[in-house]
């Protein structure tokens, strides 16, 4: 794999979740822009109907008012030419608010256009880097009951869209994140990492794991060849192979429990929050208390 | 404060989340962004952007001038 290539390969899913967050946002802008509006159509109508019903008591009266002999109809005369001159205004308001709405409508339509656009050539995109990791690691995922490698005890956790890659530990999966309800994270963004495991060093280990450590276990690789490759490249600590390997696989591994169709989070909320931030699309995980269902 | 204040600055919001999305994706974003916006006959996505952000402000400053006239006739 060429240097661009694996550099594409890891921006692709980063520009998807920015692009993916991007449309989400102006899709909201877009939707208050319509409901203010709608607002001001709504005030129009309220308006209208006021300066409608102002006209119809001025008439009212006027009306009475000539019924009585010898009355003085001047003032509700001038009412009544109030009331006309006010409704008319109210009209004009609500023409020019429909004139707004339509040559807004026009440029709206043309720039959703253009977020659909690339809301689907995101997705695409994603897909297509998937299948080239796919295709990379010598495995599907998710593609139905041939897509997932073996499961420990014959019993797929949760379903068959958890896979098992060769190397993986026992009860260690490649598991979608849209499986992974992590709902009660208090993991909300940057500022609640550590010094030590920034969003920045769990990114890293994350592309460290798909582009060396996944490939290496297939191929029989332990945490041993991942210590001489540590010393070989002169890393350490978290930006080190070895402590991914643990992190991702042994001790530290994130650890997901069923919960309903889904699975919960005993462990790696942080983890799992940079996968997401990233636009990964499944994590390495230990799946616990599936096997009894 | 406006007719169109909160919207525009949520759409103000996404417009700086694009240019720095753009910014970390360097030539990747060409490659991912425009193909398909040109095949529909789009400009560059930074172009309708900035259109669509230009209607909307003339859009609010238009709605604010008729709001001013319904509530002072």
């Amino acid at each position: 794999m060429t240097r661009r290539a694996e550099v594409e390969r890891l921006a692709v899913p980063e520009l998807g979740a920015d692009i993916r967050a991007y449309v989400a946002r102006m899709r909201a802008g877009q939707s208050a822009v319509s409901g203010r509006l709608a607002d001001a159509e709504a005030a129009c109508r309220r308006a209208t109907d006021e300066a409608r019903r102002d006209l119809s008591v001025a008439m009212e009266q006027l009306a009475a008012c000539r019924q009585q002999e010898n009355a003085d109809t001047t003032w509700a005369v001038a009412t009544v030419d109030r009331a006309k001159a006010r409704l008319a205004a109210m009209y004009g308001v609500a023409t020019d608010v429909a004139s707004l709405r339509s040559q807004y409508e026009p440029a709206a339509r043309r720039f959703e256009s253009a977020t659909e656009v690339l809301a689907q050539q995101v997705q695409r995109e994603l897909g297509r880097a998937e299948q080239t990791l796919d295709a990379y690691l010598g495995r599907s995922h998710g593609g139905g009951p041939s897509g997932g490698g073996p499961h420990t005890a014959g019993t797929p956790p949760v379903n068959d869209r958890v896979s098992q890659p060769a190397g993986f530990p026992d009860g260690v999966f490649m598991v979608p994140l849209s499986l992974v309800d992590d709902a009660d994270t208090r993991v909300q963004g940057p500022g609640e990492f550590s010094e030590y495991y920034t969003p920045a060093a769990l990114e890293w280990a994350h592309e460290a794991f798909i582009s060396v450590i996944a490939p290496g276990i297939a191929a029989g690789a332990t945490i041993d060849t991942f210590r001489d490759l540590d010393q070989a490249e002169n890393r350490m600590g978290t930006r080190s192979y070895a402590m991914t390997y643990q992190g991702f696989l042994g001790t530290d591994a994130i650890v997901l429990s069923p919960a309903g169709a889904g699975l919960e989070v005993n462990n790696g909320y942080h983890r799992i929050w940079v996968a997401r931030r990233m636009g990964l699309t499944s994590v390495p995980a230990r799946v616990v208390g599936h096997g009894a269902s | 404060m406006a007719l169109l204040d909160t919207a525009l600055a949520e759409l103000e919001r996404a417009r700086s989340l694009r240019a720095a999305a753009e910014a970390r994706a360097g030539a990747v974003w060409n490659d991912v962004v425009f193909h398909d916006l040109e095949k529909r006959q789009l400009d560059p996505l930074e172009i309708e952007e900035s259109r669509y952000l230009s209607t909307v402000r003339e859009l609010g400053a238009s709605l604010d001038r008729c709001m001013a006239r319904l509530r002072n006739s």
